[in-house]
């Protein structure tokens, strides 16, 4: 039967309410875009890049009352021309996980469990814990054979990380670091 | 022109990012998977609900390759198929084809029959088994993505409008089609991708195989693929070429003039009767058949029986009630994929093997009704509303089984709203709607005569022929949409029921309701054959045929009337009434033509189609001659004599056998001859076995059937009037004689 | 990358050794689809059959650590069949220079080795220099056999195809025809990541592939280069901002002990980096770097020069003691270091761990390890809820030094906060707590200029980074440039302190007050080659192509048959081009010595076959005996060397005497980090990242839809191996090395092998090092197996290979 019922309907006589029920049985796309949600209505873009190997990756960001409702590739990025890999195309996912940490945690020595503390009382510890150190383990001078130099550093705080950050953040945790007198500053270069 | 997606496997690297796109797009949730050591690393197994993409990974010897294999990756999921066997097979146009090139769904119609899933060559449509309203879900090649609105600030900034075009043609593709970052997918009008992919096989011979799949798969689809290895190494199914719909269009397509014809040629076979009736009042000796004793059963009297209610058998089938009571709200209270076994794979089961046993079986009362009014058999006029009490509260269980097997059966009206262009469950579902008004109108003189409602008893007599022309015009509009048919079978019943209206004086014949009831048995025991006529690729070739719609309804007749004589068997047994024998004989003999006539036609399809030697050697050869041996040709032989006929012992076997035959047919097409693959890709299909809320529900309304029969038995002019117990003895004597 | 993403679209050849680019770089593909659609080839040589294995034309199975084996076999074919493009080598590189003839190599150890320090003495490896100019002697003709060539020639004979499939399971034939294809289409590229770098051999095995792609002229050419993948968004960036133990400033060397002055320190580094360093202590301190206080040097720390700061090297003093306070931002050590059960001794004794995260990481929860007692530990550990990628604004760098800004798309989570503003705060609050000190040692505290604007935070720092004129200059052009102006690139820097730089090669990303990193045309390509040079910004100086002055020939014209980049225009008298001329003043012409430094950052300027221990002393104060500039020089040779990781079943083939690089130590911390031996572990090990998830898997593994992906850890091993240890796909197995054990489910399959090497057979397992105990999918860390044996240069780790066993549960049970 090579004609459809719906063309044969058509070609004769009557049924026209039911043509007309058909017609619009059959466009639910144009119903849809009538009556239902589309998620980007009204979405204000924001343009990002990923955040996970060096690709770069260029993402886009449709926010809606400033909800993140959509993110994808972006289609005008001169690296990946609207495309993303798997781990890209997850990323809406991280934003809104409720396994995000979402306030600062607190482990005291020997306890099996963390609370949640201020940020004010974190940073508060952080500082103190920088000064007690950098105070007690300060290396001015240094022998080398004879000669005494002068190396104004501490050994003993550790800074790590900073390929997930962006440049000014990694600035700002070198030059902190360095001002701190450590020069264990290092971060992911060789994972 | 319409849009579609080449899938060049070659290009792909595997990176699944298609697959979360079209999660994240679609704000699917992820499946807890495992490792998968069959599939390598693909995961999850197969499409589902809540995957409708997934990437397959394929390790294939390859010796002349680099490293001796190939490593192959094919995207998987909806084909989108030119003509899709699950649009078609869709009641409510819940899934339609749009003229832009995907097969879209409308969750707002759906009724959740899951025929769609049934159809599918490939199985795509999945269902939400974990929701208390389980949609259907499937790839609708994000045709949302096209109607987006355009975007209007980027960082902050107003967008060009040159800059608000190219980010919303973007948009416009598929997510899973932009996000590729292989280039193994593209979108376009699909003649222009077929030309690419015959451009790029020509460019590098040698590396590809020389098939687009999706080409002319089931039709063609708007999905193509190029591969570098034959596509059945990339579990591809072989499902022919044909655009699957066509197989039931024809059917279907056939209705609404068969409606016409049928209930005309009903007509003129009542008239024929009626005019050797009337001459045979003349010349009773012209007329040999006028030597039944038609006039003494004519005048039979029917009367409620007089029997204890509350029997141990009562109470057992009191319990199964219950019980099928419980599994029915367990059944709407935990949901359909909690309450039951049925999968992805199996997305029918007992339930509709149930409907459609029953059904089949449940033909005895068109038949009988067929056989008194059309066929003027008045010595079977004792058991017509037996017959006709069976099949009403046959028909009204299954209705209530379809309901508990609908997924969303409160979207039922939307079957009311949409015009299907050739869906046998369309078809089924008003057919058997309209039937069983036409049993409700049968019966009613029941209890209008019961409690003497005269006035009622005259509007059914003016007004049933009416309902029966305003059915039958509502069944052929809603089949056809085409007036000129509706105006036919208006014309054509509205005539008969003119013709035949109810003469002064004369005791009326609910001719109407008899044509009426024979017509739409005729169409939707066909139609329920015609369900299947989607599925040669999975249904065994024993069973099925283009002519499966003929088949199911002749075989339907043969186990109605042979049901009616086991059910007028356990009648006599149940209220210790006498065995009318000669009338159950005569009903034998009527199941052994019919049985005769189903059993000709169906292996004479066979051996049209070449497939008898297949069928009788291959896989299913056991359960195809258990079927037509054992159910068939042995039941055949013992209601063919007629000495055997009139023993009621050979008489019960023989049609029960022939019963039991056409059960087992339909539990073959349904179950064991259905070689269901499971979801696509197909490398995982689950088992089934009824859950017990499944078996809760179909045993509680067979019970209730059983006891409800009984119970109006007792309570309604059902069954004749008992002569007495002499009477009945002497006729248990003469029984016993013969 | 010395060429950039986009341009992978101009190779020809792709060798692609060491990475997985498939799934580790996925959108690379998209380049290099295109580049294949035009008829490119693709050599994929990795010991694993992965996805981008299966895309390539020749595909070599090479055993894990052999890789120097089978590219010096590479290079020795080129060399011996003169497949290397003359011209570019003689003019581009030192191969005509005369190297001193006392340099050589005896059994596999170089000249001057201190066999009690693991160090060599690099003295002999070096030119023999004129003693007029101290310039390099320079050959007539290649076949001078003092000459670098003549050298680079000797060493590379001993590496026969032959050798090569003896250590490395490549077939000769094969090795043969991939020299081949990879010299006879030009240009090719290379792209490389972790599967080179982390073994103890991993900066010789990129000196390789310099080596290799200066001997064919594919260095500074679209299409070409030495292209590193590298694994992180912003390891590019972090490594440019000198989050490194021995940078400063920008790959500036960080001071040592020995380095109390900067005069002292420019002796080792020269005046040319000098510059620079004074524009970063300017953007440090501000005004209060001057002149007459050396800039403010006494401000930096020294560094001890014998001490390890690298975090191998935190971690063993955290282990000692020593270390009090660590502090992670974003890093999750606690799945990616090496060693791990090691790795959780040591941070056990810290005083206190900072992590700074978007999850409760393995790092920040170790003291709920499985097996740990929490009461024994006393570590006090703060874990700081910090903001995605998505929820601030900022730049990062990719591989292809693509500068681009992101901005704040939503609000983080609850309490989270940017890494920038954490940062911020908690230097403002140190500072306040010395608030009054007059202490010298707390001087860097209270002279630095640290006054970001609570609004625009990142663009400020961004400006900082970029620099400032701090005092007027005048430039040799006679422009004028006024304080305050913003510095438009790295020529406008001064020496003298009148202007400012936190990041040298960074200057003019914010050129003329502008933010070049927030340009987004994506439309303009005028080369066509898919520069975008109006799309964000590329360090230094929107340069695309690093070393495109190689790209021409001696007259500064486009070599012949090559896509031009840049040329010598000399009518304009000035290096014109589709992209940023890669020379030290685009005035200075090809008749000038600037006008042939195509490697500009070497002492000697050209690229370097060997290398040699080179100063070069044309610098303007050449007469306080300071050097113009320097040259790197691996610890471990001048020319790569094949040695046997440090697990290895099999014994070096080349120089049974010299196992091992002779230039590492391990074990450095005795008792906890044993060797293995192939008696107890036969099995190599390597181990690597997947496609669906990604480094520690901190985030990936909260991702529900990347679980579903890649829901476990697994073991792959070849089918041969499983059907000996009766192991089928699913099964359970017990894995084990020296340093520790775990249990996963095997993975059966063909695309791993047991190899044939040295006459005996090597199977070959692979495991993904992603997982760990925290998040919505967990399990055991591959790296409590792996081995935190490092490269003595680049102190990465060498987690590529190690050896390990594998048995099945029921027998691993049975066993105990």
């Amino acid at each position: 039967m090579s004609i459809s019922r719906r063309n044969w309907l058509k070609l004769t006589a009557g049924g026209g309410a039911g043509l007309a029920l058909a017609e619009l049985g059959f466009s639910a796309a144009k119903v849809q875009a009538a009556t239902g949600h589309l998620k980007l209505t009204g979405a204000k873009q924001f343009t990002t890049a990923c955040n996970f190997c060096s690709c770069g990756c260029g993402m886009v960001c449709n926010v809606v009352d400033g909800k993140l409702v959509n993110l994808e590739g972006d289609p005008d990025h001169v690296i990946n021309q609207g495309a993303l890999c798997s781990k890209g195309a997850a990323m809406q996912a991280t934003h809104e996980s409720d396994r995000r940490v979402k306030a600062p945690m607190y482990r005291a020595p020997g306890s099996d469990r963390w609370q949640e503390i201020s940020w004010d009382e974190a940073l508060e510890k952080l500082a103190r814990k920088v000064k007690d150190v950098r105070d007690s383990t300060w290396i001015a001078t240094e022998k080398d054979g004879d000669v005494e130099y002068p190396v104004n550093r501490t050994d003993a705080i550790g800074f790590l990380g900073g390929a997930q950050n962006t440049n000014e953040e990694c600035y700002l945790w070198n030059k902190m670091g360095r001002l701190f007198g450590t020069n264990f500053v290092e971060h992911q270069a060789r994972l | 022109m319409s849009n579609a997606t080449l899938i060049d496997t070659t290009k792909c690297i595997g990176c699944r990012s298609c697959q979360v796109t079209c999660k994240q797009w679609n704000d699917m949730p992820a499946e807890q998977t495992q490792l998968q050591p069959s599939a390598g690393m693909q995961n999850p197994l197969t499409l589902s609900a809540k995957t409708l993409c997934v990437i397959t990974a394929h390790e294939v010897d390859a010796p002349s390759a680099p490293g001796g294999m190939q490593y192959v990756f094919a995207k998987r999921q909806c084909m989108h198929c030119d003509e899709p066997a699950c649009a078609s097979a869709c009641p409510v146009t819940a899934i339609h084809k749009t003229k832009e090139g995907p097969v879209v769904y409308d969750e707002s119609k759906c009724i959740g029959c899951r025929y769609c899933m049934w159809a599918c060559p490939w199985s795509v449509p999945m269902a939400e088994w974990d929701s208390l309203a389980p949609k259907i879900h499937k790839c609708d090649m994000c045709h949302d993505r096209a109607l987006q609105p355009a975007p209007a600030l980027r960082n902050g900034e107003a967008l060009t409008g040159e800059d608000q075009k190219r980010f919303a043609a973007a948009i416009a593709l598929p997510a899973c089609v932009k996000q590729c970052p292989a280039g193994a997918l593209k979108f376009g009008d699909r003649e222009e991708l077929l030309r690419e992919a015959r451009e790029r096989m020509a460019a590098s011979p040698g590396k590809y195989v020389d098939h687009v799949y999706g080409e002319r798969e089931a039709g063609g689809t708007n999905m193509l693929y190029l591969a570098s290895v034959p596509f059945a190494e990339l579990g591809f199914p072989q499902v022919g070429t044909d655009a699957l719909p066509r197989r039931s269009a024809v059917a279907l397509g056939a209705v609404p003039p068969a409606v016409i014809g049928v209930g005309a040629a009903l007509g003129g076979a009542y008239a024929l009767h009626k005019r050797r009736e009337e001459v045979a009042k003349v010349e009773p000796r012209s007329i040999k058949k006028a030597a039944r004793p038609d006039a003494h059963d004519h005048h039979v009297e029917f009367a409620p029986v007089t029997s204890k209610l509350w029997t141990p058998a009562n109470i057992l089938l009191a319990a199964l009630m219950a019980f099928g009571g419980v599994s029915f709200v367990a059944r709407f209270a935990l949901g359909l994929g909690r309450s039951t076994n049925l999968s992805d794979t199996w997305a029918w089961g007992l339930w509709i093997v149930f409907d459609l046993v029953w059904i089949a079986v449940a033909a005895g009362a068109f038949a009988t009704a067929g056989l008194i009014y059309v066929f003027q058999r008045k010595d079977l006029y004792s058991i017509g509303r037996s017959a006709v009490l069976m099949g009403l509260l046959s028909y009204s269980f299954v209705t209530v089984t379809l309901l508990a097997d609908l997924g969303m059966p409160w979207h039922f009206w939307q079957l009311a709203l949409n015009a299907p262009e050739h869906s046998a469950m369309f078809e089924v579902s008003w057919c058997v709607g309209l039937y069983v008004t036409v049993l409700l109108a049968e019966f009613l003189p029941v209890p209008f005569e019961r409690w003497g409602m005269k006035a009622a008893m005259e509007t059914w007599k003016r007004w049933s022929p009416v309902y029966v022309v305003f059915a039958i015009s509502a069944f052929v509009y809603l089949m056809s949409r085409n007036l000129v048919y509706t105006g036919l079978a208006a014309a054509t019943f509205g005539f008969m029921a003119w013709a035949f209206r109810a003469q002064p004086g004369k005791k009326a014949e609910p001719i109407m309701l008899a044509i009426a009831a024979v017509t739409f048995s005729t169409m939707h025991q066909s139609s329920l054959g015609s369900l299947f006529l989607l599925m040669p690729d999975k249904l065994a070739k024993g069973w099925w045929s283009p002519v499966m719609p003929v088949y199911f309804f002749l075989s339907s007749v043969a186990a109605g009337v042979a049901l009616m004589v086991i059910v007028e068997m356990w009648i006599a047994k149940g209220f210790k009434r006498a065995l009318r024998m000669e009338q159950l004989a005569s009903l034998g003999k009527i199941a052994f033509l019919a049985l005769a006539t189903y059993l000709a036609f169906r292996v004479g399809d066979l051996a049209v189609r070449g497939q008898l030697a297949t069928a009788l050697t291959g896989a299913e050869a056991g359960l195809l001659l258990a079927e037509l041996l054992v159910g068939g040709l042995l039941p055949l032989a013992i209601l063919g004599s007629a000495k055997l006929r009139a023993n009621p012992r050979t008489l019960f076997l023989g049609s029960l056998l022939a019963t039991l035959g056409i059960v087992f047919n339909r539990m073959n097409v349904v179950v064991f001859a259905m070689n269901l693959k499971g979801a696509a890709p197909q490398i995982a299909p689950q088992g089934y076995f009824p859950s017990v809320v499944e078996w809760g529900i179909s045993i509680g309304l067979v019970a209730a059937t059983i006891f409800l029969f009984g119970l109006v038995a007792r309570h309604l002019p059902v069954l004749p009037k008992q002569e007495g117990p002499a009477a009945a003895e002497a006729a248990r004597g003469a029984d016993a004689a013969a | 990358m010395t060429n950039h993403w986009a341009d992978l679209q101009n190779a020809k050849v792709f060798l692609i050794e060491g990475s997985n680019a498939a799934e580790n770089h996925v959108m690379s593909m998209k380049w290099i689809r295109k580049a294949q659609a035009k008829g490119a080839k693709i050599i994929h040589v990795d010991p694993r059959f992965n996805r981008t294995s299966s895309i390539a034309d020749i595909y070599a199975r090479i055993r894990p650590g052999a890789d120097i084996a089978f590219l010096g076999a590479v290079i020795h074919h080129v060399l011996e069949n003169a497949l290397y493009d003359v011209e570019y080598v003689k003019l581009h590189t030192n191969a005509l220079l005369l190297a001193k003839d006392e340099f050589g190599l005896d059994d596999g150890v170089f000249t001057g080795y201190h066999e009690d320090k693991h160090k060599y003495d690099t003295a002999s490896w070096a030119y023999d220099l004129d003693a007029a100019t101290q310039k390099p002697k320079k050959a007539a003709s290649l076949d001078d056999p003092r000459c670098v060539f003549s050298k680079l020639k000797r060493h590379f004979a001993r590496y026969t195809p032959e050798v090569a499939e003896e250590i490395s399971g490549v077939p000769a034939e094969q090795i043969k025809l991939i020299a081949e294809t990879f010299a006879n289409n030009r240009p090719g590229t290379i792209l490389y990541a972790l599967g080179m770098t982390q073994h103890t051999v991993g900066i010789q095995n990129i000196r390789c592939y310099g080596i290799l792609q200066l001997l064919l002229g594919n260095i500074g050419k679209a299409g070409g280069g030495v292209n590193a993948l590298r694994g992180e968004p912003n390891v590019q960036g972090a490594c440019d901002m000198s989050v490194l133990n021995g940078y400063m400033f920008g790959y500036i060397n960080a001071p040592n002990h020995n380095h109390p002055t900067l005069e002292a320190w420019t002796k080792d580094n020269g005046t040319f980096r000098r510059k620079f360093t004074v524009n970063g202590l300017k953007a440090w301190f501000g005004d209060n770097a001057t002149a007459e206080n050396d800039f403010g040097w006494r401000w930096l720390p020294k560094k001890n020069g014998a001490k390890d700061y690298t975090v191998f090297g935190m971690i063993d003093d955290a282990y000692a003691g020593k270390l009090k306070l660590l502090w992670a931002v974003g890093q999750n050590p606690m799945v990616t270091n090496p060693n791990l059960n090691y790795v959780h001794e040591a941070l056990s004794k810290l005083d206190m761990l900072v992590v700074q995260e978007l999850w409760d990481t393995e790092t920040a929860s170790f003291w709920q390890r499985p097996g740990a007692d929490p009461k024994s530990i006393q570590t006090e550990v703060l874990l700081l809820p910090a903001a995605y990628f998505m929820e601030k604004e900022g730049t990062i760098s990719g591989s292809g030094r693509l500068v681009q800004w992101r901005y704040a798309a939503v609000k983080p989570p609850g309490q989270a906060k940017a890494d920038l503003e954490i940062i911020d705060t908690v230097f403002r609050k140190v500072r306040g707590l010395y608030a009054g000190s007059t202490d010298p040692k707390d001087e860097p505290l209270t002279k630095a200029v640290w006054n970001y604007p609570a609004q625009n935070t990142a663009e400020a720092v961004l400006q900082e980074i970029s620099g400032r004129v701090l005092a007027e200059v005048t430039l040799p052009d006679g422009k004028v440039l006024q304080p305050g102006a913003f510095v438009a690139g790295i020529g406008q820097l001064q020496a003298d302190g009148s202007t400012s730089s936190g990041a040298w090669i960074y200057a003019g990303v914010f050129g003329g007050g502008k933010n070049l990193s927030k340009r987004r045309d994506a439309k303009t390509d005028p080369s066509g080659l898919g520069m975008f040079p109006g799309f964000a910004w590329t360090w230094p100086g929107n340069m695309k192509i690093l070393y495109n002055r190689a790209s021409c020939d001696a007259d500064g014209r486009p070599w012949a048959g090559t896509t031009p980049l840049v040329w010598w225009d000399a009518t304009e008298k000035k290096w014109k081009g589709v992209d940023t001329p890669d020379v030290p003043d685009a005035t200075k012409g090809p008749d000038t010595p600037e006008g042939q430094r195509a490697f500009r950052m070497n002492g000697e300027g050209i690229g370097r076959l060997m290398a040699a221990v080179y100063k070069d002393p044309d610098a303007k104060e050449k007469e306080k005996g300071l050097p113009r500039d320097g040259s790197y020089v691996p610890k471990d040779g001048p020319f790569p060397e094949f040695y046997e990781p440090i697990e290895s079943p099999v014994a070096n083939v080349l120089h049974p005497k010299a196992q091992h690089n002779p230039c590492v130590k391990y074990p450095r911390v005795p008792g906890k980090q044993p060797v293995g031996t192939a008696k107890d572990f036969p099995y190599v090990l390597m181990t690597s990242s997947i496609a669906e998830h990604w480094c520690a898997g901190s985030t990936t593994r909260n991702v529900p839809w990347l679980n579903e992906l890649q829901p476990e850890c697994v073991v792959e091993l070849p089918t041969q191996l499983a059907e000996k240890l009766r192991v089928k796909g699913g099964d359970k197995v017990r894995v084990s090395s020296a340093r520790g054990e775990m249990l996963v489910k095997a993975v059966v399959t063909k695309r791993m092998q047991v190899m044939r090497i040295a006459g005996q057979d090597v199977p070959v397992v692979w495991m993904p090092y992603n997982w760990g105990f925290k998040g919505l999918s967990t399990g055991p860390s591959t790296n409590v197996l792996t081995i935190d044996a490092v490269d003595p240069g680049a102190g990465t780790q060498e987690t590529k290979a190690c050896l390990v066993n594998v048995v099945r549960v029921e027998e691993a049970v049975a066993q105990r």
